[in-house]
């Protein structure tokens, strides 16, 4: 079997993506929150998959994450980030428009022991 | 059911620590076809699956890894061609019929597919009455990761995670994937190996080479460790000033001379210790931890939810600290180590309840160089005096492991390796601090090794010369030996092994 993952912004329209392009370009310095599952569950399967949301509206309008890479398993982590970029964004339009960048990590599965065979 | 595979559009891939960003070909996640359930079916189509994947790289002309947890500092699983995730593959199997030549139960052993994390592993062999008899003090990488790249703890009567593994199932090529052991120590039953379609190898050399293969021995889809019954450490850490007595402790584990906390007259099972070179007045911290079948009477449980444990070294503590301030100064490390990295008594818990940290991150920088016992006192105190010439923000550890059987393992000293850890914040001048002392361990002639997960600066010729060239050579014969073209030594290549003309 074998799926795709879609680029994380490669349906979204031309100005949102040179925006956004733009406020990773002038944010280098980020603010991050993380959460985490505690211990085990933690220890996510997959590598960091993000995307750019954007709140527009002052929230009539929120872009929801696409979770398509984590095959029917729950989040390990996920981490919220801003930085200059998007601050300037969410002030010069007043809120009307607010881009946050959201990462997941999926968790792991939580297969039953198996048997080796050859009793 | 063929695995799920499933390719990501990432064409970046950082490791954990932040350290590096590599550009890829490809980034593909492996999941079994049926994730919740353990079985040799699912575990024979996953490895069809990987089989695939490296025929798709040598039919690209790319080079293909497997990535466990990227705790690596150095380039170990980087590739710019396929980079192969094997986090999500945590099949195991416990108590496989063994050879009958082995001479313990078959309930010591754990069969674990490659993408198992120290830290399910540790939660699994608990709920089964077993513990592993080591780990690093992070749990957050995978089994096949860890030992890879030699991943050890500080036990004084085990060696490093590399030395509990007694087989390994490699996937070598798109038509052949082995079942390796040693000959002088054969464990599986010869129908397992059949059950799976790999070819049985029994055979010391190889199987020592491929132990800490750094990657490059084809894909780690199995890993057939000896566990031990369940266990509890009981723990303590205090700061103690530097003395004479604690010296020769560091130096010789000659632990005679002082008072370690605890059980008096009790040979610790657990020895570590971390050094603040910047606050050397006020002592260091020393954290011992003795084993028992039982939890101990009156022992307190580990503090949940508290931002560092008592398994914890250096690199632990500047990770969290960096996650917490951007900048790591010497008085804000100073400040903050009284804060988090506390004093504690008689707390006990099974191995994986003490060892529990998942979450290190932040700007850390760590690098870990191996000397034998003997010269542990030496090389720190040419670390210390570098520091005194050129203060860094940052912390020492010194750990300790049996020597190790595989080819290539840093731990190798005899009688036993101290590994001295040098963590501090990412930054130039840790990096050069780092490097003058790594120069003068060199010029002083102590004999010495460096961790292939954290950062070093080794190129082939010091290579040959700190592990001699009969080492490297049979380290290389090995993977010769096991990738049987000179399409799959390329492919299972990449600018680490390249750059200590290892590939």
């Amino acid at each position: 079997m074998l799926v795709t993952g879609g680029g994380s912004m490669s349906k979204r329209p031309g100005w949102r993506r040179a925006a956004a392009l733009l406020c990773l370009t002038l944010g280098s310095a980020c603010a991050h929150y993380r959460v985490q599952a505690p211990g085990a569950a933690g220890v996510g399967a997959t590598e960091p998959q993000g995307e750019v949301l954007w709140s527009l509206g002052w929230g009539l309008v929120q872009e929801r994450p696409r979770v398509d890479n984590c095959e029917d398993q729950a989040l390990a982590e996920v981490t919220q980030s801003t930085n200059v970029g998007f601050a300037l964004i969410s002030v010069l339009t007043l809120g009307l428009a607010m881009p946050q960048r959201v990462e997941w990590r999926c968790a792991k599965a939580q297969p039953t022991p198996g048997d080796l065979g050859v009793r | 059911m063929p695995p799920v595979i499933h390719e990501s559009s990432q064409k970046r891939w950082q490791n954990w620590h932040q350290s590096y960003t590599q550009k890829l070909e490809l980034l593909v996640d492996v999941w079994n076809a049926n994730a919740s359930q353990s079985t040799v079916p699912g575990y024979v189509d996953t490895t069809q699956g990987l089989q695939g994947l490296i025929q798709r790289a040598l039919t690209g002309g790319l080079e293909i890894r497997g990535l466990g947890g990227g705790w690596s500092f150095t380039k170990a699983p980087a590739t710019s061609g396929i980079l192969v995730n094997t986090r999500p593959l945590n099949y195991l199997f416990p108590a496989p019929r063994t050879h009958p030549a082995y001479p313990r139960r078959r309930e010591d052993l754990l069969f674990a597919q490659c993408g198992v994390s120290v830290a399910e592993l540790n939660h699994f062999l608990k709920k089964i009455g077993k513990s592993l008899p080591t780990s690093g003090a992070s749990n957050g990488q995978t089994i096949a990761g860890a030992i890879g790249t030699g991943t050890h703890g500080s036990s004084l009567e085990f060696g490093a995670m590399q030395d509990f593994v007694v087989g390994l199932h490699l996937v070598v090529s798109p038509d052949r994937h082995v079942w390796l052991e040693r000959a002088s120590a054969p464990v599986i039953h010869d129908e397992i190996p059949q059950n799976l379609g790999a070819r049985l190898v029994r055979d010391d050399a190889l199987f020592n080479a491929a132990l800490v293969g750094l990657g490059g021995f084809g894909l780690v889809h199995g890993v057939l460790m000896e566990v031990e019954d369940l266990y509890y450490l009981q723990a303590y850490r205090r700061r103690m000033p530097l003395t004479e007595e604690l010296w020769r402790a560091f130096d010789q584990l000659d632990f005679s001379g002082i008072a370690l906390p605890g059980p008096p007259g009790v040979k610790p099972y657990h020895f570590q210790a971390v050094i603040n070179p910047n606050d050397l007045d006020r002592g260091v911290y020393v954290t011992v931890m003795y084993k028992h079948a039982q939890r101990p009477e009156g022992s307190n449980p580990p503090s949940p939810g508290s931002k560092l444990t008592q398994g914890d070294s250096a690199l632990e503590i500047v990770g969290v600290l960096t996650d917490l301030v951007s900048e790591l100064t010497i008085p804000v490390l100073s400040r903050l180590m009284d804060r988090f990295y506390e004093e504690y008594d008689n707390i006990s818990g099974t191995h994986g309840e003490l060892f529990t940290d998942t979450t290190t991150r932040g700007k850390a920088w760590g690098s870990a160089v191996g000397v034998p016992l003997g010269r542990v006192r030496e090389t720190v105190e040419l670390a210390l005096a570098v520091n005194r010439a050129f203060p860094f923000p940052g912390l020492f550890g010194l750990r300790y492991a049996l020597p190790s059987r595989a080819t290539l393992a840093f731990t190798s000293h005899a009688p036993m390796t101290c590994v001295l850890d040098i963590d501090g914040a990412a930054s130039t001048r840790t990096k050069t601090y780092s490097r003058r002392v790594w120069q003068g361990i060199s010029q002083a002639a102590i004999p010495h090794t460096f961790h292939w997960g954290k950062v070093h600066e080794l190129d082939g010729p010091a290579v040959r010369g700190l592990y001699g060239t009969a080492r490297v050579d049979a380290w290389r014969g090995a993977r010769k030996a096991l990738l049987t073209t000179p399409e799959l030594l390329a492919a299972f290549s990449n600018d680490y092994l390249r750059g200590l003309d290892l590939a």
